[in-house]
């Protein structure tokens, strides 16, 4: 019988197809998330931008005011330091105002350590403030080892005079942004739109590249084209959003791995009930089976005793008349007439034993348990069933058993006279009984041929028989008669040929003293 | 031939038994052996022959369905030996009214030898058997047998 499989089919189906649809449900919730973080971080970058072009709004108008009232105060530097207060709030801040009428840049007033009125610009800020323009501008220096961001204007006013402001940068340090509106997310600034790591102005990460995403776009004013990049510090959605796909993606596997193994277990279930209404079938198909068996053999013994009961009379009448007609012809039996004669009663005979067994198998009484010596039952029923020529009986026992005498005579009869029938050639007879627990153990091995073994299942059937002239009946009648004595019988064949017939019978099951 | 003196001197020996062709030839045998024979097919006419004549031995069949052969024996007393067979194969049963018990078919020689031997023993020391015919009195016997 083929053991069942491990896991189901159903249970593989379930496990993969749910566990498929958590992914895809993750993948979704994940690319979800990542829009709506993406989408608040534009949204951010876009406010931090204007801030800034409002921031570089407020620069050109502070430039513009310093140069317009300080030249209309005819350069006084009391206007200049008035004005400039404004601006050069920060250490690392520098305003100037240049005049760039003439060949070279000529700085009128000044503040701050990089633009001084008694030194000459530095070529770099000087061509800044010689390209200076209405329109703000905006560049990146490096002057000496260090870097400044340059912004410059001029009014219309006063298109001569460049108002330049010049602010220290350390791109290469982050400038935290810890507190705030905009602390939620890390800000770039770069000096060009293409955004080299070279322009970099401002950063509130690092020197590192962002981290994804980002958000990037062109902040524009005047002639400034500045880019600003942003990305999330933390995710911007919150972290319930952020930890949902995970949690979908958890769930679906919980959910699949659950009903995977309820699957499992009905399957199981399913298997194990098949496999209960398999053997069970089986169990009521072969009691059936014994059962029609059992009820047909009943019938036909109950058949079989009628018949014997039957026969009985007319049987004995014949054998009767038989004996009359013998003794009536006396010598005139002779020849034919003597011989038809016997052969009559030979089956007249054969008849009366046919009806004798018929009645046997089928009379049902209740043993009368005696003590019986083995050795006198076998010796009474060898005195009325010598054994033919050429078997040798012998017999080894001392046991006593407890049996009906009438009833243990007839099943040592019919035991022994099968055997002498299976030994045609003669042979070694054994008969013997034992003690064996609460029990007495016959035995009685033939030096026939044995039995075959298609036949062995209906040796103890009714009718049942291998020879001509049997009736089928002798070993049914010994089942029967040594079953009435709660005991079993058994037929196997010895090695070496033979039979060997093995009836226990049990002891002690009487309540005589 | 084993011819016998039969019962010259002694009661005839009764046999009862419905089945007619079993009785006839036990009835036969029986007088080819030399014995005076009765036949009756059930028990009234038994009981009847048994008030008339003087019966040696009953061979009386035991009878189905539940032995009402044996019915007989309650209706006499002192009834003769009784050799008590048996269509239903060998049965066991404990009954002192019934001397010998031969189940049917038996060999002719084994039931001959078994009523001499009861015919025998009845005519040296035992008295006669007696019907009781129902409702009427008794017939006390007359005369013993002696072999």
């Amino acid at each position: 019988m083929k053991y069942k499989r491990r896991f189901s089919t159903w249970t593989a189906v379930v496990l993969v197809v749910v566990s498929g649809l958590s992914v895809g449900g993750w993948a979704l919730v994940t690319h979800g998330v990542d829009d709506q973080n993406r989408a608040l971080l534009e949204n951010d970058e876009s406010q931090v931008v204007l801030l800034l072009q409002s921031a570089l709004q407020n620069v050109q108008t502070q430039l513009r005011t310093v140069a317009y009232f300080t030249v209309s105060a005819h350069n006084s530097p009391q206007v200049f330091t008035q004005q400039v207060q404004a601006l050069a709030t920060q250490a690392g801040q520098s305003v100037a105002l240049i005049d760039k009428s003439g060949p070279a840049p000529r700085v009128l007033l000044s503040t701050g350590g990089d633009l001084r009125q008694d030194q000459p610009l530095p070529s770099a800020v000087a061509d800044v403030a010689m390209h200076a323009a209405p329109a703000l501008a905006s560049s990146l220096l490096h002057v000496g080892n260090r870097a400044l961001l340059a912004l410059s204007t001029t009014t219309p006013v006063y298109p001569d005079i460049a108002a330049v402001e010049t602010s220290v940068i350390n791109p290469g340090r982050a400038m935290p942004n810890r507190r705030g509106p905009y602390s939620h997310i890390y800000i770039n600034l770069y000096a060009t739109p293409s955004g080299r790591p070279n322009d970099l102005i401002l950063t509130t990460f690092g020197p590192a590249p962002l981290p994804p995403p980002v958000a990037k776009s062109v902040v524009k004013f005047g002639s400034i084209r500045w880019l600003a990049a942003a990305a999330q510090r933390t995710p911007l959605s919150g972290t319930y959003a952020q930890a949902s796909p995970w949690i979908a993606l958890g769930v679906g596997l919980l959910i699949a791995v659950a009903l995977a193994l309820l699957v499992e277990t009905l399957a199981q279930r399913e298997r194990h009930a098949a496999r209960l209404v398999a053997e069970r079938t089986t169990e009521l198909l072969k009691a059936q089976q014994t059962l029609v068996r059992n009820e047909r053999l009943a019938a036909v013994g109950e058949l079989a005793a009628i018949v014997g009961h039957e026969l009985r009379n007319p049987l004995g009448a014949a054998l009767n008349d038989l004996f009359i007609l013998r003794q009536s012809l006396g010598d005139q039996a002779r020849g034919e007439v003597d011989e038809f004669l016997s052969e009559t009663e030979r089956q007249v005979n054969r008849a009366a034993r046919l009806s004798e067994d018929l009645t046997s198998y089928m009379r049902e009484r209740e043993p009368v348990l005696t003590d019986l010596d083995f050795e006198e039952l076998v010796s009474e029923v060898l005195d009325s069933t010598p054994p033919p020529p050429g078997v040798a009986v012998s017999v080894d026992s001392s046991a006593e058993l407890e049996g009906d005498p009438l009833l243990m005579t007839q099943v040592m009869t019919n035991v022994i006279a099968n055997a002498y029938q299976a030994m045609t050639q003669g042979g070694p007879l054994r008969l013997a009984a034992q003690h064996e627990d609460h029990a007495v153990l016959i035995t009685v091995e033939d030096g026939g041929g044995g039995f075959g073994a298609d036949v062995a299942d209906r040796l103890f059937d009714p009718f049942f028989t291998t020879r001509d002239d049997g009736t089928g009946l002798g070993l049914a009648i010994v089942k029967r008669l040594v079953e009435l004595h709660h005991g079993t019988v058994a037929i196997e064949n010895v090695d070496g040929g033979g039979a060997r017939v093995s009836i226990r019978i049990p002891r002690g099951s009487s309540d005589r003293g | 031939m084993a011819q016998r003196s039969g019962t010259e001197a002694s009661g005839a020996v009764l046999v009862v038994d419905n089945d007619e062709g079993f009785r006839r030839s036990v009835a036969s045998l029986l007088r080819h052996d030399g014995y005076r024979v009765s036949e009756a097919e059930d028990n009234e006419s038994a009981l009847q022959i048994l008030g008339e004549q003087d019966i040696a031995l009953l061979v009386l069949d035991l009878g189905l369905p539940s032995g009402e052969g044996l019915q007989l024996l309650d209706q006499i007393t002192d009834p003769p030996p009784v050799l008590l067979t048996s269509g239903s194969g060998v049965v066991q049963f404990e009954d002192p009214r019934v001397s010998v018990f031969l189940a049917k078919p038996c060999p002719p020689p084994q039931l001959l030898e078994v009523v001499a031997n009861l015919i025998s023993s009845t005519t040296s020391s035992t008295p006669r058997a007696r019907k009781k015919p129902p409702g009427a009195q008794e017939e006390p016997g007359p005369d013993p047998e002696t072999r």
